[in-house]
């Protein structure tokens, strides 16, 4: 069985289809690359299956169990986290409460002590170490983004959604993020979904790639197959382009 | 942890220094001190909502409130204890019906419907007095200042302790995580619902046994002023002239809010409100991170020199 499936799921914000019935599973352990224009509704598909947002309709069932009416503590619990696009980090506090906080929480639920050694371990992993005593509020959206993927491990997930997480970057950052986001999947075990607009990131981590346009699936496939396909190239460079495909 | 046994004696001293004060005190001293200790148990209480969630409380008024009403309802027809006790546990209830709906909104929107809730019990309470035609009800039998003042400290004492207790505890690391972004700390495994309203009712007992202590000390029950909106707007003067959430603010607040009204009152009687006013103004706009902010590059010299 996938271990996160997603059942004809819609969401609609006032007769607007933002997710317009996207079906697609993920087996354990995989790497799946999201992609899609602005817009195109990923964000939308993460909240949904974090529980931030109610579907309009279809299911989600992780490990076969529907998560889909579940508030999002709930299936941070069940371990489902995401990292937020638009970064949320608890501005007031240490990169090292941050961490912490969500080590005492989501599927960790670790002791005070315990917390407090594994939010170590997690924020050398990133890459955060010499920022741990500094408030959040005076980081910059490069670590503000490490500090986001930290907070998410943090909570012991079995599925990690990455939102964007490279957005801003410059391409020695983007190199280093990627050598981070390989490391940790591996040591932890993790299955990934990963929104990404930096295509040479979801290029070389991704084993599939759905592709997203307008709310709709339009293509999934090995990374390779997905560059060649038509409706892909239509979708991102508008059609009579298909000259421009890679050979 | 370095700092938490000196601090746990200076609380005992203090502690000890204030059960002393009725033995030599005259009754104007016990006065001022059940004044301040008032004071600390109501704004430690209210910090343990407000101060950790963010969720600015207007409405502790109604625990203080419905905590003296349920008191003077039962006096006399149950142990004294008992109906205090009871104005606690009435106060932690309303808490936790009124929670659920009212800590849906967020903003100026809750802080508008514990206002209206504040408002609604104190008109309930006075039709249902005035139905009854009792115009005030007279509370004979009290227990003398002494003990009055004892139960104060019991109060300020236990609001402080819960409070420390609270803000180091995984719970207070979730309300603070609700404060600073409430859907980043559902999404992190937060039960965010559960632990607010949980918060808004243990943060309503103390004022509900304080609210019922008070009624004895008064020795009559009134319906306006047992629900006196100044009331929680005094919790957050504290909070703010204090600065922060902790104890510290609860003790330096209540402190230096009593003293300057107590100076005030007995060297300018006439004026002093105003005078309190414009010190209140002023301070908020001079030191907006409270006396705790202002204490803090005193507090890290000392500890740096404790360190070497």
């Amino acid at each position: 069985m996938a271990l996160l499936e997603v059942q004809k799921v819609t969401k609609s914000f006032g007769g607007l289809n933002a997710i317009d019935n996207v079906s697609f599973s993920v087996e354990r352990g995989e790497l799946i690359g999201l992609i899609g224009a602005n817009g195109a509704g990923k964000t939308t598909l993460f909240s949904v299956i974090a529980g931030n947002l109610k579907p309009t309709s279809g299911d989600i069932r992780l490990d076969g169990q529907s998560i889909a009416n579940l508030p999002p503590f709930r299936v941070s619990q069940l371990g489902i986290a995401r990292t937020f696009q638009i970064v949320r980090p608890f501005l007031a506090m240490t990169v090292e409460e941050n961490v912490e906080i969500a080590a005492l929480f989501g599927r960790a639920q670790q002791g005070g002590v315990q917390a407090r050694l594994e939010a170590e371990e997690i924020i050398k992993a990133v890459g955060l170490a010499s920022l741990k005593g500094r408030r959040a509020s005076e980081l910059t959206l490069g670590a503000h983004k490490r500090l986001e993927v930290a907070r998410a491990i943090a909570t012991q997930p079995h599925v990690l959604m990455l939102d964007e997480v490279m957005a801003g970057l410059t391409p020695t950052e983007v190199a280093e993020a990627c050598e981070i986001i390989a490391r940790l999947r591996r040591e932890l075990n993790l299955t990934v979904l990963l929104v990404e607009h930096v295509m040479a990131a979801v290029m070389r981590l991704a084993e599939r790639i759905i592709v997203i346009h307008h709310g709709v699936k339009i293509a999934e496939g090995a990374p390779n197959e997905i560059i060649r396909d038509p409706r892909v190239i239509e979708a991102y460079l508008g059609a009579g382009f298909e000259h421009a495909r890679p050979a | 942890m370095s700092r938490a046994l000196p601090t746990l004696l200076a609380a005992a001293a203090i502690v000890a220094f204030m059960a002393c004060l009725p033995l030599w005190g005259d009754d104007p001293i016990i006065a001022v001190g059940i004044n301040l200790l008032a004071w600390m148990a109501l704004s430690a209480s209210w910090l343990v909502f407000s101060g950790l969630t963010g969720y600015i409380s207007l409405g502790h008024a109604v625990f203080y409130g419905i905590g003296a009403y349920v008191t003077a309802l039962l006096w006399l027809s149950v142990p004294m204890w008992a109906s205090v006790a009871a104005g606690g546990v009435a106060a932690a209830l309303l808490a936790l019906i009124a929670g659920y709906p009212c800590l849906r909104v967020r903003g100026p929107y809750f802080v508008m419907l514990t206002f209206g809730l504040s408002q609604f019990v104190k008109f309930v309470v006075i039709e249902i007095e005035t139905a009854l035609q009792i115009g005030g009800r007279l509370i004979i039998g009290a227990p003398p200042i002494e003990i009055i003042y004892w139960l104060f400290l019991a109060m300020a004492t236990a609001a402080v302790v819960l409070l420390a207790v609270i803000r180091y505890s995984r719970f207070g690391s979730g309300l603070r995580a609700i404060q600073s972004d409430e859907v980043a700390a559902e999404t992190i495994g937060v039960p965010t619902v559960k632990y607010k309203v949980v918060a808004f009712a243990i943060s309503a007992i103390i004022p509900g046994l304080v609210g019922g202590i008070m009624l004895m000390r008064s020795g009559y029950l009134e319906p306006d002023t047992i629900f006196d909106p100044t009331v929680p707007l005094t919790m957050i003067c504290i909070a703010v002239i204090g600065g922060g959430n902790t104890p510290a603010t609860a003790l330096l607040g209540s402190l230096f809010l009593v003293g300057l009204s107590e100076t005030l009152w007995v060297r300018f009687p006439l004026v002093y409100m105003i005078l309190l006013g414009c010190l209140l103004i002023t301070f908020v706009l001079a030191v907006p991170q409270g006396l705790l902010g202002l204490l803090a590059p005193l507090r890290d010299r000392l500890e740096s020199r404790g360190a070497k």
